[in-house]
């Protein structure tokens, strides 16, 4: 006779090894998105995507015009937050660097759980300024 | 024909049998799950969750760059001895242990703490803060060895001044003071009952002392503190049933019957993950987000007045002497991350406390920060219902004004069993 536990603990283990070996990462995030009035382009990724749940860790954002140009001097201020549960990000993060033309240095991002985030970009340059809004799932 | 019937036993029988068998076992199981009565299954993603809630999933502890002392095995002697000492209280009854029992998860079991006089505030457990970003219900401490500096001179709790307590260290565990730190300060001179954060005399005498003698007491000051954090550091959190239920799950063992979880159990898991959303707030290993929230729990009666939790600290903090900036702290100021990013928005922290940790959580009763529920039933009562005590308050002319909801939570809509099945898994931790 087939003991029910170690059957169900075989097939568990199958189901299990794959997720289980994964660390908390960013995913489902967008490339690269326009801003909300489309005076900017922004692509905007974790420095190290597999930051996962805890430490305060660095984005990048690359903002360019509609031609494709980095756009210099900006201006950006972030926020964001888990709608589906109603708080905003646990820090305060800030741009803090500029790393090349259009290339902005974001420190101070951190999440506390793993789910469904956002970060929003407020970025102030020489076209106006505009909003974009990333949303994206850590897991 | 004996031959004959063995090929047909083996080659037909028994693959059918088997078949048989396997399917009559797996089949119903499979469909139980897919109908969800067979409540004992997990799914993989349940499973995963589960396993983030448990020990399995702690990261190894980091280093605390601003306590040099923090790994350091005469510090942790010192601080050990240093806790239990009720010679570093005013009326020489209060030590550390009064209100952080050992025997008690490094609590106290009351409402409100009793040190030299009641406290506004529930008595937090120990283990596992090494762990955290931020100390005290408001998180007005940014490391366990600045924590541990607060209550020796808050007059409600061992109701001394800092000069008080580096003298009385002095005398009392000078030689395991001076084998730690190198040197041992030369008190002659120094002022009694003398601290910056005590109006009155003990405030006189600060500003009455010299600069360097006003240096040294801060410097041993905080000496202690790190040596009370390095033993801190050293309480960790204990497994519970649900981390060797998880454990035995996932290393393909059955689980000992005394970490078993019934089906009430595993329903209230899933409530906590999932309808309840526990998790939202209660994630991770320690079950904390170590942030801060406010999710309406009710104005104490035993307390004046309105705590405002975080609201209240976060302007402070940044000028905090004895914070990873400060300095007192060892850590390079590049490496304060927490306190270089944390958000000063006072609207969002009004009434916001620290996010407890749920481990041994049932055996802690009372609960919330003044200790207003007296049993999870409560608690759980509480969050179903989602109130906004704040909503009754009359307006204010202070630096803080009620605005809008202050309840991040939403009614959850629980019945009479999912509530039970909820505490139910609420005792495993």
């Amino acid at each position: 006779m087939i003991h029910f536990q170690s059957l169900r603990l075989f097939l568990g283990v199958i189901f299990l090894v794959t997720p289980l070996m994964a660390r908390a990462e960013i995913v489902d995030l967008p490339e690269a998105a326009m801003t909300a009035n489309g005076l900017y382009r922004v692509e905007l990724k974790a420095q190290d995507m597999k930051m996962g749940v805890g430490p305060i860790h660095v984005w990048i954002a690359t903002v360019t015009d509609k031609d494709g140009n980095p756009v210099e001097g900006a201006k950006i201020a972030v926020d964001g937050g888990m709608a589906a549960h109603g708080h905003g990000l646990p820090t305060a993060p800030e741009m803090t660097q500029v790393m090349a033309p259009g290339v902005y240095k974001i420190d101070g991002v951190k999440f506390s759980m793993m789910g469904e985030w956002q970060l929003r970009l407020k970025i102030e340059a020489a076209a106006g300024t505009d909003n974009v809004e990333f949303q994206f799932k850590v897991k | 024909m004996l031959a004959k019937s063995r090929t047909l036993i083996t080659n037909v029988l028994l693959p059918a049998l088997i078949l048989a068998a396997v399917t009559a076992i797996v089949l119903p199981r499979y469909a139980a799950r897919a109908s969800n009565d067979d409540a004992s299954l997990l799914t993989p993603d349940e499973m995963e969750m589960a396993k983030s809630l448990t020990l399995a999933s702690l990261p190894s502890l980091s280093p605390d760059p601003s306590n040099r002392f923090a790994e350091n095995a005469a510090a942790a002697e010192l601080g050990r001895e240093l806790f239990f000492d009720t010679r570093l209280s005013a009326n020489a009854q209060i030590a550390c242990a009064t209100c952080h029992q050992p025997g008690a998860q490094f609590q106290d079991g009351l409402p409100l703490a009793e040190g030299i006089d009641r406290n506004f505030r529930r008595t937090m457990p120990i283990a596992g803060t090494q762990w955290g970003a931020w100390f005290f219900w408001d998180g007005r401490k940014d490391s366990q060895w600045s924590q541990a500096l607060g209550p020796l001179e808050n007059p409600i709790e061992h109701g001394l001044t800092r000069a008080d307590v580096v003298k009385r260290v002095v005398t009392h565990h000078g030689e395991a003071y001076e084998k730690v730190f190198g040197e041992l300060p030369d008190v002659r001179g120094w002022p009694n009952n003398a601290s910056p954060v005590i109006a009155g005399k003990p405030l006189e005498n600060w500003q009455a002392a010299a600069q360097t003698v006003r240096d040294a007491i801060d410097r041993a000051f905080a000496n202690i503190g790190k040596a009370i954090a390095a033993f801190e550091r050293t309480l960790m959190p204990e497994e519970n049933r649900f981390d060797r239920f998880v454990a035995a799950r996932l290393s393909d063992s059955q689980p000992s019957p005394e970490a078993e979880l019934d089906n009430d159990e595993l329903a209230g898991f899933r409530l906590f993950v999932g309808k309840a959303g526990c998790n939202h707030c209660h994630s991770g290993p320690r079950l904390t987000d170590d942030f801060f929230h406010n999710t309406g729990v009710p104005f104490s009666p035993d307390v004046q007045g309105v705590d405002w939790g975080r609201a209240a600290v976060v302007e402070w903090l940044a000028n905090d002497e004895f914070s990873c900036l400060g300095p007192h702290s060892d850590a390079p100021a590049d490496t304060c991350r927490e306190l270089r990013f944390m958000s000063k928005d006072q609207a969002v922290f009004e009434g916001a406390f620290k996010t407890p940790t749920l481990r041994g959580v049932a055996e802690r009763p009372p609960y919330m920060h003044a200790g207003q529920f007296a049993t999870l039933e409560e608690v759980v009562d509480h969050y179903d219902e989602a109130p906004d005590p704040f909503s009754g308050l009359p307006d204010i002319n202070g630096q803080i004004v009620p605005h809008g909801r202050h309840n991040e939570t939403i009614p959850l809509g629980l019945d009479v069993r999912e509530k039970a099945r909820l505490v139910a898994f609420l005792k495993t931790l």
